[in-house]
């Protein structure tokens, strides 16, 4: 895998890649979460697996199972953690927490190091006593301005991990334990970041109805809440006073949201009788239409009010697109405003910029370049995994306050 | 001028190390210029050092506005250029002594504050956090016996290596040479290890760093490699 991404990430990662890996070969590595398809973990664990794999490092990838109950009880403690206003009753944390002691029973813990992502599997540490120096909890979510009531809820298990890592400083909490900070990444050789051509990006967009002649706005998310595609409904209809655009705004499901069928609905309805807004509702495995939409676009959009990391971002800074965002959660570490997109706070605000992008196609271009160098540097899959073999060699030896020091060819102890 | 040369098989050798880290979030945040002079107070050295250097291996073909993360915090957050100027004028290069370096933050943000009074708060998320790096250090494999095997790897190595031996070996108390001096020095080449020595790379990218190494290192060793 080292040589397949020669050329396109930065050199100095894997020459650090390799030394690292070399030195954790025969180390192994797990993984617990929630789905496996769907969201941006789930995808984000698709490309880690194998790579971590292809170091020497033994990898496995656990999911939590549960019923309809547990997913929307840690649904809306997913919304209350990103600062959802809602009180969750005792009965439902107890709920939670039978389901989590039944997986306990089945999911075995046999990994030098394991990684528990999310809320959902969080309080499973209950169950591993002996094995928490091991355990780190990654946390993918805006916690920002949590949820008190859950979040006290929550912090319980998290202080009993070894470590807790967040995307970025602002989600991280007063907790007794080393909060480590790792941006997640994109896979630039995925089927949906590959380089396209022309032919198959006019495939996908024909068989939508797309119009290429026309400028396209483009909005790829889970239809959440939280992604505001209703305020991105609104800024289009703002736009199109004066310019002849498009707009798509195309999703997937995952397992552990219930919520989204719901969101579709709402957003069919704003969206019917428009002939220029697609909501194109998308089945998994649909990555290759995802690349296509991303590239035929003018514009990227993600106009979340909050969002742990939008992966969707740094997808469209590596298709070479201005990126208009959010101002809120991981968005801001991601776009460098005025440079590689803008951050806005409104629906007037995303409005404003695009009319500037359409209006202003070479600073449009200008952004896309640099927003691509700024993913190449920042956000590819290389530097991740690096962090990750980073995190493995702090866990295992026991986090220490001092530097670790590895001479050429050593192996961890 | 260069002194006598240790016989080849004598001479010492340089490893270049490269340098990774992670980054560890304190408890520490700041909303105000006052609370910015708690927290530099009040946070590990470690945290200083990194709010100082952090920018270099970020981006490092580019020399960013303000060097150190907090006089950009000031500009940009809090708006205050003035203090943003002279959080951004520290000297650094002679060495990093972190308690003299911590004082004269304080002193900074004291008399500003003083001066003008608090100026403004950053708004909720935009707040001053305190971090530091959870460092690991790791050989390269690259190891130069002479300046010209030197300047080949130096020509060639990572960046991130450059500023691990620019950077990190000054924060040691009463260490002023970069290792780059030290072992020209070792090698006999005083006057070069005087010019590297009085090389100041906080005025620079990493790139630059590099550029400028070289030319150095290239015409003090020509003559007598020649």
């Amino acid at each position: 895998m080292l040589d397949a991404h020669r050329g396109i990430a930065p050199d100095s990662v894997l020459t650090e890649l390799t030394i690292l890996g070399e030195a954790l070969r025969g180390r192994t590595l797990q993984h617990i979460n929630a789905t496996r398809s769907g969201g941006g973990v789930a995808e984000l664990l698709a490309r880690l697996v194998p790579w971590t794999e292809s170091l020497g490092i033994r990898t496995t990838w656990d999911v939590i199972t549960g019923n309809e109950e547990f997913f929307g009880v840690t649904k809306t403690m997913h919304n209350a953690l990103q600062g959802a206003d809602i009180e969750i009753p005792h009965s439902d944390f107890a709920g939670y927490l039978k389901c989590l002691q039944e997986n306990a029973q089945r999911v075995k813990l046999d990994a030098d190091v394991v990684l528990v992502h999310d809320p959902q599997p969080a309080y499973l540490i209950d169950w591993f006593a002996k094995d928490r120096r091991r355990m780190a909890w990654r946390c993918h979510i805006d916690l920002s301005q949590p949820n008190e009531q859950v979040w006290r809820f929550l912090r319980q298990a998290v202080s009993k991990y070894a470590l807790a890592v967040f995307h970025v400083p602002q989600f991280a909490q007063r907790l007794p334990i080393p909060q480590i900070l790792i941006a997640p990444s994109i896979d630039p050789l995925s089927e949906k970041n590959r380089e396209l051509g022309e032919a198959e990006i006019s495939a996908v967009t024909d068989r939508f109805g797309i119009d290429r002649r026309r400028p396209l706005l483009v909005q790829i998310s889970r239809f959440d809440r939280f992604k505001d595609p209703m305020g991105v409904i609104a800024a289009h209809r703002l736009v199109r006073e004066t310019f002849d655009c498009q707009l798509v705004l195309a999703g997937g499901a995952a397992t552990d949201d219930p919520e989204g069928a719901k969101v579709l609905a709402e957003v069919q309805e704003a969206a019917a009788g428009d002939p220029d807004i697609f909501v194109l509702s998308l089945p998994p495995n649909s990555d290759r239409d995802i690349n296509a939409l991303q590239r035929a676009a003018t514009v990227i959009l993600q106009k979340s009010t909050r969002e742990g990391f939008g992966l969707t971002v740094t997808e469209g800074m590596w298709k070479g697109k201005p990126v208009i965002g959010g101002a809120v959660g991981g968005i801001p570490s991601q776009i460098i405003h005025g440079t590689t997109g803008f951050l806005v706070h409104s629906v007037e605000g995303a409005a404003f910029r695009l009319r500037f992008l359409l209006t202003h196609p070479r600073a449009a271009e200008r952004m896309g370049e640099q927003g691509r160098e700024h993913v190449r540097r920042h956000f590819l899959v290389t530097r991740h995994v690096r962090d990750y073999l980073l995190l493995m060699l702090t866990v295992l030896q026991g986090c220490p306050d001092q530097p670790i020091r590895l001479p050429l060819g050593s192996k961890t102890p | 001028m260069a002194t006598a040369h240790p016989k080849a098989e004598n001479r010492p050798v340089f490893e270049f190390w490269k340098v990774a880290f992670l980054v560890e979030v304190t408890p520490l945040r700041a909303l105000s210029l006052p609370q910015l002079l708690t927290g530099v107070t009040l946070a590990p050295e470690s945290s200083i050092f990194f709010h100082l250097h952090q920018r270099f291996f970020r981006d490092p073909a580019r020399l960013p506005e303000f060097p150190n993360d907090f006089a950009d915090w000031v500009d940009s957050i809090l708006g205050d250029a003035v203090a943003a100027e002279r959080l951004a004028n520290l000297n650094l290069f002679r060495s990093i002594d972190l308690a003299v370096v911590r004082r004269e933050i304080s002193v900074i943000l004291a008399e500003h504050f003083q001066q003008n009074g608090d100026g403004r708060h950053a708004p909720a998320g935009q707040e001053f956090i305190f971090c530091q790096p959870r460092l690991v250090t790791f050989g390269s494999g690259r190891r130069a016996r002479t300046p010209a095997e030197f300047a080949g790897i130096l020509r060639e190595i990572d960046s991130d290596s450059i500023g691990y031996h620019l950077f990190t070996p000054k924060a040691v108390p009463g260490r002023v040479a970069n290792d780059f001096a030290v072992w020209f020095r070792q090698l006999g080449y005083e006057e070069l290890a005087r010019q590297l020595d009085a090389f100041d790379p906080y005025l620079n990218s990493l790139e630059d760093n590099r550029a400028y190494l070289l030319e150095m290192i290239e015409a003090g060793t020509k003559e007598r490699e020649g």
